[in-house]
């Protein structure tokens, strides 16, 4: 289970909200997205509604732009020189790319996962605390209860606390691939974002390993938004309540997975699921 | 003959042909590793008995047997102290700023293209550039701080070429993973970049003061003394280094300077390969904490 703290970060203005969220407004919704690298257009128009508390894959052949789509939400591309987005990305009605948008605080509120476990070359108990801190999160007085109460949230929350509750002051790096992913995600999850983006997260895990990071998925499903990129077409059947197909940058089809896996409305998806290409 | 028979002849004048170069290989490697111990031995049977406590306390004269290396040895070592407290925090900040900051553009690349041909300029290109812009310009003087300034210059692209290397090779993933938890740019270089890569900055910057060492040529030219019978007590002192002492003995009409001159090269070799040594050691130890 995923407890909320009480005050978890009194210092975090929200991103300028200019509608007031209600429980049906989508968490994240894309409005005729193109996205470039260069010359290379990687996103062909794609508008979207990721809907509040689910879990959300996106699938498609490499290079179809899902993964590209997905770090858009978080403003990951901003560092790949000559790429350059059009349309709008909204986040509680709030452009992501405006002008006055600090992508500090978006990756604050919009969580990311990666395709290989990153953490850093910390302690386990550091790889929590360290976003939390360098945010001005953790409150002046009692740090470090607040931080060991954050840490050990989190962990649980990750479904690693009984593994790793007795070796917090070991390193991150010594943990095994399916626990440093595990680790990855409870780094993510310290400073409660709303959405988590997933980028193959289970790619580079042994199939015991993915197995415990889809039960946590599962946890996590109501607490957070997921947006789950996968190349595993039966990770999203198992994982997800609503799916996305890509094709050559084209957002082709969207609905309920059972739905889009069972009755799918596009050849192309059609061709794609079944196995035909891909 | 069959085809099959031809190809085994050919084989087995392949192989031989691979021994030849093994060989040869081999040869140029030793010649390498020869011509060391033959300057090693020349130099100790030469200097090996000179090396004495008088040696290593005295002070300059004109006496061999009372020739004193001192003044030289602290020379250098505050010279090279001074020359890493300039480059070192100048060298290191360009680096991180033209690896993790600097846009993509026309002047970064200018910038770069300027600081890996600075790289090749000849050290006492760097002497003529010091006398004119800190003994003369500045008005400094031919002092120990005109010197380490100068040597300052000359490491400065080395050092900021070999941390760059250091900061790139810290993988990309450290970086987005302190982005994405809401790093800004300084902080994710500050807490993960710069930690990861300093074992590599350490050993670029001790090479780099290693080889600052080694130079007399600029030093020469900015006019470190030859006879400093003192040692250096402020910054705006009259000099010398121990590249510059082992010059002036090699060059005295009395043949026995010549052993004084290799017992200094015997001194500046044992600083030389235990600031080596230090490198090789932080590389090491380092390198066995930090995996990806």
């Amino acid at each position: 289970m995923v407890s909320q703290s009480p005050s978890p970060s009194p210092t975090a203005a929200p991103v300028r909200p200019q509608a007031a969220p209600t429980p049906d407004s989508p968490a994240l919704s894309c409005e005729n997205v193109n996205f470039f690298y260069g010359e290379t257009q990687a996103i062909q128009n794609v508008t979207i509604d990721v809907p509040r508390g689910k879990v959300i894959a996106f699938i498609g052949p490499s290079g179809c732009g899902k993964s590209t789509l997905l770090r858009c939400f978080n403003r990951m591309n901003d560092f790949i020189p000559d790429s350059r987005l059009e349309g709008r990305i909204l986040f509680h009605g709030q452009d992501l790319y405006a002008r006055e948008v600090d992508p500090v605080q978006v990756r604050r509120r919009i969580g990311m996962v990666f395709q290989k476990p990153n953490p850093f070359p910390k302690s386990i108990y550091d790889n929590i605390a360290w976003g939390p801190l360098i945010n001005g999160l953790v409150p002046r007085s009692g740090r470090r209860a607040w931080l060991d109460a954050l840490v050990e949230r989190c962990l649980r929350g990750a479904a690693l606390w009984d593994e790793v509750k007795d070796r917090l002051g070991e390193s991150g790096l010594a943990l095994s691939g399916g626990q440093q992913q595990r680790l990855c995600i409870a780094r993510a999850m310290a400073l409660e974002p709303e959405i988590i983006l997933m980028d193959e997260p289970c790619s580079a895990l042994d199939p015991r390993s993915t197995q415990r990071v889809e039960d946590l998925i599962d946890e996590l499903r109501g607490h957070y938004t997921i947006i789950i990129v996968t190349h595993n077409m039966q990770q999203a059947a198992r994982v997800s309540d609503l799916t996305a197909f890509y094709y050559l940058g084209e957002l082709v089809e969207y609905g309920p997975t059972d739905e889009l896996f069972q009755r799918p409305r596009e050849p192309r998806t059609e061709a794609y699921i079944t196995g035909r290409f891909g | 003959m069959n085809s099959l028979a031809v190809a085994d002849a050919q084989l087995a004048a392949r192989h031989r042909a691979g021994r030849r170069f093994e060989v040869l290989l081999w040869l140029m490697t030793a010649a390498g590793v020869v011509m060391l111990v033959l300057l090693l031995i020349q130099i100790l049977t030469q200097g090996a008995t000179w090396v004495r406590g008088s040696f290593l306390t005295g002070v300059a004269s004109i006496r061999p047997e009372r020739a004193g290396f001192l003044p030289a040895i602290v020379g250098s070592v505050a010279i090279i102290a001074i020359t890493g407290l300039v480059a070192v925090p100048v060298g290191v900040a360009a680096a991180v700023y033209l690896e993790e900051f600097a846009p993509r553009n026309r002047l970064t690349s200018i910038i770069e293209t300027n600081v890996s041909n600075l790289a090749g300029v000849p050290a006492i290109v760097y002497g003529l550039l010091g006398l004119a812009l800190f003994v003369r310009a500045l008005s400094l003087g031919r002092s120990l701080l005109s010197g380490a300034l100068t040597l300052a210059i000359l490491v400065l692209p080395t050092i900021i070429i070999a941390s760059r290397e250091a900061i790139r090779a810290v993988p990309q993933s450290l970086r987005l993973a302190a982005l994405a938890v809401g790093a800004t740019r300084w902080q994710t270089t500050w807490h993960h970049v710069l930690p990861a890569a300093l074992p590599g900055v350490l050993t670029s910057v001790i090479l780099a003061l290693s080889r600052a060492l080694g130079e007399a040529a600029p030093l020469l030219v900015i006019g470190a003394a030859s006879y400093v019978p003192f040692l250096p007590r402020k910054l705006s002192d009259s000099f010398t280094a121990m590249p510059i002492q082992i010059y002036t003995w090699s060059a005295m009409p009395q043949a026995q300077f010549q052993n004084v001159a290799a017992a200094g090269i015997i001194v500046l070799l044992v600083v030389l390969l235990s600031m080596n040594a230090t490198a090789i050691i932080i590389r090491q130890r380092a390198g066995s904490k930090l995996k990806w």
